[in-house]
């Protein structure tokens, strides 16, 4: 089920809530198992089969997590990191690897018949985080393993993040509040979110697929670029969209999860956009993987070695292809790059000049992480290499199509919502402008088969 | 208490579109899309395992969802104010109203192509032995009618080029079998034989058609009269053409639905799937839309004018023979209409066994010439 969905809008969320809100208050372990109920249900609705799976990760973690006060804890830590990557691993690369050896060595293994269950990788990822902030002495173990369930499988994040840090929500799982003011928030995070995917990413979707389908050596430089640009555009909204829904989801219900994205096509250099683009996951891959692997507290050799090896393991998160191994390592070089040269020279340029330089190298990456194969992915660049001025029709549809949509999607990536929210009479005007929006977006989804959730497939 | 406010109208928003939807008798079809509405789907754990279950209840909400027309209908006019030239996969062209077509498609089918005429050769050849004449007549559809009036940017058909066209024709006459190809008499003023609104053609390009095909009979089969004493007018209705119906009748027109009066009427009787009916080739029921020709699409009619010294005609197609008939059965002792998207008795060979017209018209729309399901598909 997805949150831009009628029966989500309309079924799921009303029935949740009412279940939710017709315990009292002070019942709020009750509360937390109506939650369990109906996030185990959104997800088995997606994966009715693969749901064991899930229960499988909670048991597995909540025994080790018991584990991790005992003296062999390193070895129970391990042993628990080894299976967490095992069940990633089998369900998400194996088919991967195992045509990858084909293809080396001229075998024929025969792939398996593995289906990638829904969000594995981010609820694997929570789940570590729980361990291993129990481990660390950041939390304390769950004893109660409805508890430890919810944090894993919580529908609002359970299967496109942000990733929740098990010490960011440990204590809002058995004390939280539950305000109208941030019920309100949590409606408005709520529509803006579902607005960004329904309203602009769905359209974006439209353009860049259509442009990306088309084979390399039939696109012109500026068709290459409008394709990129429009790619470019549609995962910011699809997954910040996503985020921000979460986000407003987990207010209705009295949690605050940390924000996933802040304006990130802002940015003046790749370090900042790195810093403000899915921010949880850069987050998590900074505390558990990073930092223990030595940081930048270490020789430069090794420094580098540790980013290369934390941004090619970011890109190979996203999925089991050499585009995301390539689109990781990509930007692992260009920090690099920053690091030790660049920065200083950025500091000094003009604020134009570093948003092109920045946005020129994000929407590069992009194209390495939309296409299908590599091969395509170096064919598209060196056609967004090639200059001509020759305008493919296609622009010209997309453009006299959908010129709302991508002058609101231009705009509304840089922070003026924000600038214009503070103003003194603005809260008068959300009242119409939400319900503007949410009513925008049920005609659009009415209007629109066309739904696909870009974070899905992680 | 603002924020009470806020709760209470997103909340009441949520929770009574879902109230209504349930208590609201659901509708079995969707007159503005043209199509049938899901029904719920019968529970079954095997379903629910394999996904199929809640993809369906989806699928249902979707079409069932309590004020749906409106929406879409709000969605529809706002794109058609924010003048986007496609919506609703109508592409808006001046006046007109034409398919959206995408992607465009290198190559035909191939195998549904020699499908088709293999069926054809094998009916043609069924007909020669029995002693009925066989004719083939091919209409250019709206869009194809229309394709230079796309703006440049957007695709004009769902192929690259014209080879599915003139490979079928080229087909035709390689088996030998008789065929009309109209577009050479209709492009001479596709403006005036044409809906704007509609994919088909309007009245007088069905009574053009009429004409062409009853010269051609009278060439080179057998005599019978030709009516010209009619004269044509529009309807006192605002015409609702397929396209503009898509858009919910939105896209402001002066597009019309025509009919006739014949100077000297010709009395009939006529039947429906065997059931007679009265005697009338337009439907006063349907007088905005297509349908308003032989009041839509029926499985099978049959007019008889009683007068046995003129021929019978079998007529099989689409929707296009509809308006074609209105007139068509003036010529002939007989006329049956077959349209296999609906009529599932009997096969068209086994049909003939048991009646035998001296003339099959086998009427399609150059988009359907490698259909080979509904009136594709004879058997």
């Amino acid at each position: 089920m997805v949150f831009s969905s009628l029966i989500f809008l309309f079924f799921f969320l009303p029935a949740v809530l009412f279940f939710y809100y017709i315990v009292p208050q002070k019942w709020l372990a009750a509360r937390n198992g109506v939650l369990l109920i109906f996030s185990l249900f959104f997800y088995f609705y997606g994966e009715p089969r693969l749901i064991l799976l899930l229960f499988a990760s909670i048991l597995i973690n909540y025994f080790f997590g018991l584990l991790m006060r005992s003296p062999y804890k390193k070895i129970w830590l391990t042993l628990c990191i080894i299976l967490n990557v095992l069940m990633l691993g089998v369900y998400k690369y194996l088919n991967f690897f195992i045509t990858t050896a084909n293809n080396l060595f001229g075998v024929s293994v025969p792939l398996l018949n593995i289906v990638m269950p829904i969000g594995i990788s981010f609820y694997t990822f929570q789940a570590l985080s729980y361990v291993i902030d129990v481990y660390r002495r950041d939390a304390w173990p769950q004893k109660n393993p409805f508890s430890l369930a919810l944090y894993i499988s919580m529908f609002p994040q359970l299967i496109a993040g942000p990733i929740v840090r098990y010490r960011d929500v440990d204590e809002q799982l058995s004390q939280r509040e539950h305000k109208a003011s941030v019920f309100a928030e949590g409606i408005d995070r709520f529509v803006y979110g579902l607005a960004k995917k329904v309203l602009l990413s769905n359209v974006f979707a439209q353009i860049a697929d259509g442009i990306f389908q088309r084979p390399a050596d039939d696109l012109t430089f500026l068709l290459a670029w409008f394709g990129a640009a429009a790619y470019t555009l549609q995962i910011y909204y699809d997954f910040s969209g996503y985020s921000d829904m979460a986000i407003g989801l987990g207010k209705m219900f009295g949690f605050r999860f940390l924000e996933n994205f802040n304006y990130p096509y802002i940015s003046r250099s790749v370090t900042e956009f790195w810093r403000r683009w899915h921010m949880s996951l850069s987050t998590w891959f900074r505390d558990y993987v990073y930092i223990p692997l030595g940081g930048n507290r270490c020789s430069a050799k090794r420094h580098i070695f540790n980013l290369l090896v934390v941004w090619g393991l970011t890109g190979f998160w996203h999925g089991a292809n050499f585009t995301f191994l390539a689109w990781g390592l990509y930007f692992g070089v260009l920090l690099i790059i920053e690091k030790y040269t660049l920065t200083k020279i950025l500091d000094k340029l003009p604020r134009v000049i570093t948003h092109i330089y920045a946005l020129f190298f994000i929407i590069i990456g992009w194209v390495l992480f939309r296409s299908d194969s590599l091969s395509y992915a170096l064919e598209y660049l060196q056609v967004m290499f090639r200059p001509s001025l020759t305008v493919d029709p296609m622009i010209v549809e997309y453009c006299l199509r959908f010129w709302p949509y991508l002058l609101g999607g231009v705009i509304l990536s840089a922070p003026l919502y924000q600038v214009v929210a503070r103003k003194k009479n603005f809260s008068i005007l959300s009242y119409p402008l939400i319900a503007v929006l949410f009513v925008l977006c049920v005609m659009s989804l009415l209007t629109n088969s066309y739904n696909p959730f870009i974070y899905f497939r992680f | 208490m603002k924020s009470l406010l806020k709760i209470f109208l997103f909340c009441g928003m949520i929770f009574s579109i879902p109230v209504i939807t349930l208590l609201k008798e659901p509708a079995t079809s969707s007159y503005y899309e043209n199509r049938t509405l899901a029904v719920f789907p019968p529970f079954s754990i095997q379903a629910v395992m394999d996904g199929d279950y809640f993809s369906e209840v989806e699928t249902y909400i979707n079409d069932h969802l309590a004020g749906r027309n409106i929406l879409l209908k709000l969605n529809t006019q706002k794109e058609l104010a924010l003048h986007n030239p496609v919506v609703n996969d109508t592409v808006i062209s001046g006046d007109l109203l034409l398919p959206y077509h995408g992607t465009v498609l290198d190559h035909y089918n191939e195998e549904s192509m020699a499908q088709e005429l293999e069926m054809l050769q094998t009916l043609n050849g069924y007909c020669s032995e029995h002693d009925m004449q066989f004719l083939y007549v091919a209409i250019p559809e709206q869009s194809n009618a229309f394709r230079d009036r796309y703006p440049n940017y957007l695709s004009n058909s769902s192929y690259a080029d014209d080879s599915l066209r003139t490979d079928f024709i080229d087909g035709l006459t390689a088996l030998n079998i008789d065929h009309i190809q109209m577009a050479q008499y209709l492009s001479a003023d596709y403006d005036k034989f044409y809906s704007k609104t509609d994919h088909h053609y309007n009245l007088y390009g069905a009574y053009e058609t009429y004409l062409r095909v009853m010269g051609y009979i009278n060439e080179n089969y057998l005599t019978a009269p030709i009516t010209t004493d009619l004269s044509i007018t529009p309807t006192s209705t605002q015409f609702l053409g397929s396209r503009n119906r898509k858009l919910f009748g939105l896209f402001p027109t002066d597009d019309a639905l025509y009919t006739y009066t014949l100077e000297k009427p010709v009395p009939f009787e006529r039947y429906d799937n065997g059931k007679s009916v009265a005697a009338t080739v337009f439907s006063e029921s349907n007088q905005n839309v297509y349908g308003y020709y032989m009041g839509g699409d029926i499985a099978e009619t049959i007019i008889r004018t009683n007068r046995p010294e003129l021929p019978d005609v079998l007529v099989i197609g689409d929707s296009f023979t509809n308006a074609l008939e209105t007139i068509l059965y003036t010529s002939f002792d007989e006329m049956r209409s077959l349209d296999f998207r609906y009529y599932t008795d009997k096969s068209i060979f086994e049909y003939l066994e048991d009646y035998h017209p001296d003339i099959i018209l086998y009427v399609r729309d150059d988009l359907s010439y490698i259909l080979t399901t509904g009136n594709g598909d004879l058997g």
